[in-house]
């Protein structure tokens, strides 16, 4: 009997029924379908048993929510049903900018990781033990810090009169302190750092299921280590990079703190619309259709990428 | 996103002793919730006022943080108040009013002696003045510092990075003062002269500050060279060391306003303590803890306002001339589309 079967779970219960049921053996095949109906019945209402309280939390948390808020982008300023909000979207123009740049950060976001990330990642996977050890706690400590310190440091490190700046001055290199933060750069500098554990960790896992034996065939078979890393260890590793790329990805689609601290406030993503106009808007339809519209956009995305990259399929080559 | 800040001692001693959150603190009788913008003005309010204001009253007054101006009108449509007392400002607290979020204050109990007739409202009372001003880093304009919007629009004469607030308000104003129209042609704002000259400006722009505390900050790290900001904000970076100086000159003064969220369950306690807070004796007080101008004007000649802090105050005889009065009726018809045009403008 396997963990996670229904008799597993109600213990010695099943052993006298099954006694029985050899006793009986003669009753034929009917009182034994009768019993493996029973016991798959039972098997199910287990499986939801268990599965109750994550769909109870999904439903109250994020079903009914996500409802309310579509109902919410219909209902006009007059209380009554209404387009209104969705067509100011399309109307002004200054929507297509923040989508714009929202979009623009996640893209680079999503490269700069690559760039950065696979190396790491290999590197981890390869060093000795004791230091990649030591490389992986650096990386899963930095995932644990607070977003907001993580995002404090780099003003602190970046802005005009700070770290990096005075450095710079004192050592002769410039003579007036350079625009490091409270711009495009300093964004894509902070929200590149905050995401990049999440491209890295599932990266280090798949890389470090790869057997290791292909690479000594491989070798033994005359292949350069250039020629056994690009044709065999890379492409054994594409599934997690597209599973830390698509992660890095869709989160930096809906970031909105770090932007609007390292952006200084010039640099509007959705999610600050969206922010912006829960505050200034005493109706919530407007911030509700903003929201949908970042969820669409969203899931449009991740199906485009889907179909682009055929993840599903690397996936089950990776598990197979 | 309860966040209750114990503003009695027994009360924080009886959350540590394990008891259920929503436990009252066990001396007081009844507690009420009193919530401002938050930063260094929440340690200065309650410095100045909560004593004072529950003497012999037997309560606690709990602290909490408005994280929007529609906070109010919100909770009132979801109906879940938890809040009695809320320090707004601008139009928020007549805004909440008409959309039926705010109770109607008790002027059998609340006395309005000495407050300009001008801000009492039907909902609400001025607890406080403060004032948009212009200040300037010292370090980079030694000499001959900016006194004016006009100077603070002139990039040939004062080079340096602007900053400005993440909302609207005031900008405009500012941005149609520097050119050249006279302040008592103000309102109705030219919306359109007045984002022209900021998009003028917008190369010099080195951000938009997301609050008042965060301007604070921005001039303790020396950022800005030119910024416009709160007094009150301003004075308490310069008692952290910012080396910045400001003038009177065209500053645009509102009121902070004191209203009671629709609902409140101690809402005639809150009627009592709103009295109080804005009583001659009690209100100037946030001037000695703020540098903000006090509500009711009688606090003024009280005499427990010491003479220095007075002569600094933007409601004195000397500043008072130079300053220009927001109007508020015309934000309240235009706040949503100007947010959403400024926010454009911040991404331009």
């Amino acid at each position: 009997m396997r963990a996670g079967e229904p008799g597993f779970l109600s213990g010695s219960l099943s052993m006298p029924s099954g006694i029985a049921r050899s006793e009986r053996r003669d009753e034929g095949p009917a009182v034994n379908a009768a019993a493996l109906g029973r016991l798959a019945r039972r098997k199910v209402l287990a499986q939801l048993a268990l599965l109750a309280p994550a769909g109870v939390l999904l439903l109250v948390g994020l079903i009914v929510p996500l409802c309310w808020l579509l109902v919410q982008s219909f209902i006009g300023a007059d209380g009554g049903l209404s387009f209104e909000h969705y067509e100011r979207i399309y109307q002004k123009e200054h929507h297509a900018l923040f989508l714009a740049t929202t979009f623009e950060i996640a893209v680079l976001v999503t490269l700069i990781c690559n760039l950065i990330g696979y190396p790491l990642a290999y590197a981890v996977v390869m060093l000795p033990r004791a230091f990649a050890r030591l490389v992986a706690v650096a990386i899963v400590l930095s995932f644990f810090c607070s977003l907001l310190v993580r995002s404090y440091s780099w003003l602190i490190l970046l802005q005009r009169r700070g770290i990096v700046n005075s450095f710079l001055i004192d050592s002769g290199l410039t003579d007036e302190p350079l625009s490091l933060v409270y711009n495009f750069g300093g964004t894509l500098v902070g929200t590149t750092h905050i995401l990049l554990p999440l491209f890295v960790l599932p990266l280090i896992s798949s890389m470090t299921a790869i057997n290791r034996d292909y690479l000594r065939a491989a070798a033994s078979m005359g292949a350069s280590p250039f020629t056994s890393f690009w044709s065999i260890f890379f492409p054994l590793s594409l599934p997690g990079l597209f599973a830390g790329s698509v992660l890095v990805f869709v989160l930096s689609l809906g970031f909105y703190i770090t932007p609007a601290l390292l952006g200084g406030g010039k640099i509007v993503v959705w999610a600050t619309a969206v922010a912006q106009a829960a505050d200034s808007d005493p109706v919530w339809g407007r911030a509700a259709a903003l929201g949908v519209v970042l969820l669409l956009v969203t899931m449009l995305s991740l199906f485009l990428l889907k179909k682009l990259f055929r993840v599903d399929n690397l996936m089950n080559r990776a598990g197979g | 996103m309860r966040r209750r800040h114990a503003a009695h001692a027994s009360a924080l001693a009886a959350l540590m002793a394990g008891l259920a959150l929503a436990a009252p603190p066990a001396r007081a009788e009844s507690e009420v919730t009193f919530v401002t913008w938050g930063g260094n003005i929440a340690d200065e309010m309650k410095e100045a006022w909560f004593e004072p204001a529950t003497e012999g009253m037997d309560v606690v007054i709990l602290e909490d943080s408005l994280k929007g101006s529609n906070d109010v009108i919100a909770h009132v449509a979801a109906g879940d108040v938890y809040w009695d007392i809320v320090d707004g400002s601008g139009d928020m607290c007549v805004r909440a009013g008409k959309a039926g979020a705010a109770e109607e204050l008790d002027y059998a109990v609340i006395k309005t002696d000495g407050i300009p007739e001008s801000q009492v409202t039907p909902w609400s009372l001025p607890s406080t003045a403060y004032a948009t001003v212009l200040a300037y880093n010292k370090k980079t304009y030694p000499n001959d510092p900016p006194s004016s919007w006009k100077d603070f629009f002139d990039v040939e004469k004062y080079p340096g990075k602007r900053w400005l607030s993440s909302f609207p308000t005031f900008n405009l104003e500012i941005a149609l003062l520097a050119d050249g129209v006279p302040p008592d042609q103000l309102y109705p704002l030219d919306v359109e002269r007045a984002f022209k000259k900021l998009a003028e400006l917008k190369p010099s722009i080195g951000g938009f500050y997301s609050s008042g505390g965060a301007s604070t900050q921005h001039a303790i790290d020396g950022e800005p060279d030119m910024m416009p900001m709160y007094e009150n904000r301003l004075f308490a970076a310069q008692r952290e060391g910012a080396d910045f100086g400001f003038t009177y000159n065209q500053a645009i003064m509102d009121f902070d306003c004191l209203h009671v969220p629709k609902g409140s369950k101690n809402k005639e306690l809150a009627m009592r303590i709103i009295d109080r807070i804005m009583s001659p004796e009690i209100n100037g007080r946030i001037a000695v803890t703020s540098g903000l101008s006090p509500g009711n004007l009688k606090s003024l000649d009280q005499g427990y306002i010491p003479e220095e802090t007075l002569d600094n105050l933007a409601v004195a005889p000397q500043n008072i001339d130079k300053i220009i009065m927001k109007d508020n009726n015309w934000w309240a018809d235009h706040r949503v589309e100007m947010g959403e045009r400024y926010n454009a403008y911040k991404a331009e």
